[in-house]
C-alpha cells in the first residue's frame, strides 16, 4: 500500500513549493517607477519588494503577498473579466465602472462574506474615478481588506489596489499606500 | 487541496488494499457499521461541514431549509433511516448548478440548481440522487478505488480542476467535500445514484415524469450559457444521455404508477423558493449571466406580478447587457417599476444612467433629480450629483 501512496508523491514537492513558497520571486525596489507597459508612473516606498507576477500587473509588498501588497495595473475595456461576464465599455461613467469592478469581486467564489464598506467618487492621478473599500474572508478564515482606486480613460480601466490582512497589517501600511497613490501619474494625456 | 488529497490517500492507504464492494448502509444492519477508513472520512466531513457553516456561504432561509429537509426525509430509504443514518440538507448561496453529498449525510444544494426547478418532484429527484451517494457509500468506494488503481492520476486531476466562475464551494471545501462536489463520482456510481434515487422518489409518491424534466432544464441552461457543463455534470454521464436514461426509467415505471395519485408539489415548492429565485437572479445579474437573471426574474414576476423590484432588476439586465436592440426593453421595465411604485427611487437612477449613456442629457437630468428627491441619503448620491452637473452643462 505504501507503493500506492508513493505514486502520488512526485506531485507533492511541486505542490508544496507552489503553495508554501509562493511563486513570486521578490526584488528590492524603491523610488520612481516608470511602468510604461501600464502607462503609469508611481513612487514606491523603501523597504518594499517587487513580486514578479503573471497577468500584466505590477505588485509590491513589504512582508509577502499574503500579508499585504500594492498593485498597479490596467485592463482594456473590451477584455473579459475573470468572475463576471459583465464588461466595461468606453462610455461607462465612474459609478458604473466601480459597479462592474465590484460585481467581478462579488462573483469570485473565493471571496466569502464579501462586504462593501465604501464606494465613492475619487480622483487618481488627476482622473475622475472611484474609491472602493471592501472586505472578505478567505477560505481559511482570514479576513482581508482592500482599497481599490480606479478610473476609465479611453479604452482602458486603470487600477491601484492596496490589499492586506484586515487585522494589524491593513492599518499599519495604509499611510504608505496613500503616499503611493499620491505619486500615481498616467503617462499619456487624457483621452 | 491537492497535497491534502494525497495525504488523505496516504492516511487511508495505511490499511492496505481494500474492497470497493460495500453493502448499502442499512442493508442487513440494524445499526450503522462503518469501516475504519470510512469513520475517518466521516470525521473529516464533519470538520468540513463546520467550515462551511462558518464561511457565510449558506443561504439563510430557515423555512426553506426545513422544507428541503422534509422532502429529503420522504425520499430517504427506510432501512438506512432505521439503521441510524441521518441526512441534513443545507442550501448554499451560489448560482452554479450544483449539489453534493458528504459521506456522513450532509447534503448541499446550490441556489442555482434550486432556481432551475419547477416543483417538489424535481427536488425529490435530485435529493434521491444525492442520498443514494450517501447510502451506497460512494465516497469511501471512490477513495478506495483511487488507492487501489489510479492515485497519481486522480491527484493530478484534482490539482488541475478549473475552479473559475463556477466556483461551487470547491475552494472552500476540504478534501472530502472536494471529492463530493467537484471531482464527482464515476459514471457507474452516478448511474446507480440516478436509478436508486429515481426508485426512492417514486416510492415516496412523486410523479416520475418530472425526473427527466429537471435534467432538461439543466441541459437548456448549459446550451444557453454556451459553457462547458457545470461541475455537477463534469464527470457525470452527459446531460442528453441522462435525460434519455431517466425517460427509460419513467417508461419502465409507468405500469406501476397507473391509477396512483402522484405528487408534483408545485405550489409548495414555489411558495418556499420564491425569494430564493429572486436572490439567485441577483447573483446571476452580478455575474453578468443576463439571460439566466432574466429567466429567474420573470419566474419571480409570474409569482409576484405586483412586485416593483423585479421589474427594476429586469430593466437592469437589459441596460447592463447593453444590446442596442434591447434598450427599449430596459426603459419599458423601468417604467413598469415606477408604475408599480411611484416612490421607488432605483428605477429613476437606472433610467438616468440609461439616458446618460445614450446622450439624452435633458432626460437624464430630469430623472436623476427625481432619484435624489426620492432618495436624498442614497449611498451613490455624490456619483449622481456629478453626473447631474455634467448633463446640466
Amino acid at each position: 500500500m505504501k507503493r500506492q501512496a508513493y505514486r502520488a508523491a512526485p506531485w507533492l514537492p511541486l505542490a508544496l513549493v507552489l503553495i508554501l513558497g509562493g511563486c513570486a520571486p521578490y526584488t528590492a525596489v524603491s523610488g520612481k517607477q516608470m511602468l510604461t507597459e501600464y502607462d503609469v508612473e508611481v513612487t514606491t516606498p523603501s523597504g518594499w519588494y517587487r513580486a514578479d507576477l503573471v497577468g500584466g500587473v505590477f505588485a509590491i509588498t513589504r512582508d509577502g503577498l499574503t500579508l499585504q501588497f500594492i498593485l498597479v495595473g490596467r485592463v482594456p475595456v473590451d477584455e473579459a473579466l475573470k468572475f463576471t461576464k459583465r464588461k466595461f465599455d468606453d462610455k461607462l461613467p465612474p459609478a458604473e465602472v466601480a459597479e462592474v469592478e465590484l460585481d467581478n469581486q462579488r462573483s469570485n467564489p473565493a471571496m466569502l462574506n464579501f462586504v462593501v464598506e465604501e464606494n465613492v467618487p475619487a480622483t487618481l492621478g488627476g482622473r475622475s474615478g472611484f474609491r472602493l473599500v471592501y472586505t472578505w474572508n478567505t477560505d481559511d478564515g482570514l479576513r482581508r481588506k482592500r482599497v481599490h482606486y480606479g478610473f476609465r480613460d479611453g479604452k482602458y480601466v486603470y487600477r491601484l489596489i492596496y490589499q492586506a490582512a484586515a487585522r494589524y497589517y491593513f492599518e499599519r501600511d495604509l499611510t504608505t499606500f496613500e503616499t503611493v497613490r499620491e505619486s500615481f501619474r498616467v503617462l499619456s494625456k487624457p483621452s | 487541496m491537492a497535497p491534502a488529497i494525497a495525504l488523505l490517500i496516504v492516511m487511508l492507504g495505511a490499511a492496505a488494499c481494500q474492497s470497493v464492494a460495500l453493502a448499502p448502509l442499512g442493508q442487513g444492519q440494524t445499526s450503522l457499521a462503518l469501516e475504519d477508513d470510512e469513520r475517518r472520512l466521516w470525521n473529516r466531513a464533519r470538520e468540513e461541514e463546520d467550515r462551511i457553516k462558518r464561511s457565510g456561504l449558506l443561504y439563510n432561509d430557515p423555512a426553506l431549509t426545513e422544507y428541503v429537509n422534509e422532502v429529503a426525509q420522504r425520499v430517504m430509504p427506510k432501512a438506512a433511516r432505521e439503521a441510524g443514518l441521518t441526512v441534513q440538507v443545507q442550501v448554499a448561496k451560489n448560482q452554479a448548478l450544483n449539489a453534493f453529498a458528504m459521506p456522513n449525510g450532509a447534503l448541499y444544494l446550490h441556489t442555482g440548481i434550486l432556481a432551475q426547478m419547477d416543483n417538489e418532484a424535481q427536488l425529490a429527484t435530485l435529493l434521491g440522487h444525492e442520498i443514494t451517494h450517501v447510502t451506497h457509500r460512494h465516497l469511501v468506494k471512490e477513495f478506495r478505488d483511487i488507492q487501489n488503481k489510479t492515485a497519481a492520476f486522480s491527484v493530478f486531476q484534482a490539482m488541475t480542476l478549473p475552479f473559475g466562475v463556477y466556483g461551487t464551494l470547491g475552494q472552500l471545501l476540504g478534501v472530502v467535500g472536494t471529492m463530493a462536489a467537484v471531482t464527482g463520482y464515476s459514471r457507474d456510481m452516478e448511474r446507480e445514484a440516478d436509478q436508486e434515487g429515481f426508485v426512492a422518489m417514486v416510492a415516496a409518491g412523486y410523479d416520475p415524469t418530472e425526473a427527466p424534466r429537471l435534467f432538461l432544464h439543466l441541459k437548456q441552461w448549459v446550451e444557453e450559457e454556451k459553457e462547458p457543463q457545470p461541475f455537477f455534470f463534469n464527470t457525470h454521464p452527459r446531460l442528453t444521455e441522462r435525460v434519455e436514461s431517466y425517460e427509460a426509467l419513467v417508461a419502465r415505471e409507468a405500469p406501476n404508477t397507473k391509477g396512483r395519485e402522484l405528487r408534483v408539489g408545485e405550489d409548495e415548492f414555489r411558495a418556499h423558493t420564491r425569494l430564493l429565485v429572486l436572490d439567485n437572479a441577483l447573483l446571476d445579474l452580478q455575474a453578468g449571466r443576463f439571460l439566466q437573471a432574466q429567466k429567474g426574474l420573470l419566474k419571480f414576476q409570474s409569482m409576484n406580478p405586483e412586485d416593483a423590484q423585479s421589474c427594476y432588476l429586469l430593466a437592469e439586465t437589459y441596460r447592463r447587457r447593453n444590446e442596442p436592440k434591447e434598450r427599449g426593453e430596459a426603459v419599458r421595465w423601468y417604467q413598469w417599476a415606477v408604475a408599480m411604485d411611484e416612490s421607488y427611487a432605483d428605477p429613476y437612477r437606472g433610467l438616468g444612467l440609461y439616458y446618460y449613456q445614450t446622450g439624452q442629457r435633458a432626460e437624464a437630468a430630469r430623472v436623476f433629480e427625481r432619484y435624489l428627491e426620492l432618495a436624498p441619503a442614497a449611498p451613490d448620491r455624490v456619483y449622481v450629483e456629478r453626473m447631474l452637473e455634467e448633463v446640466r452643462k
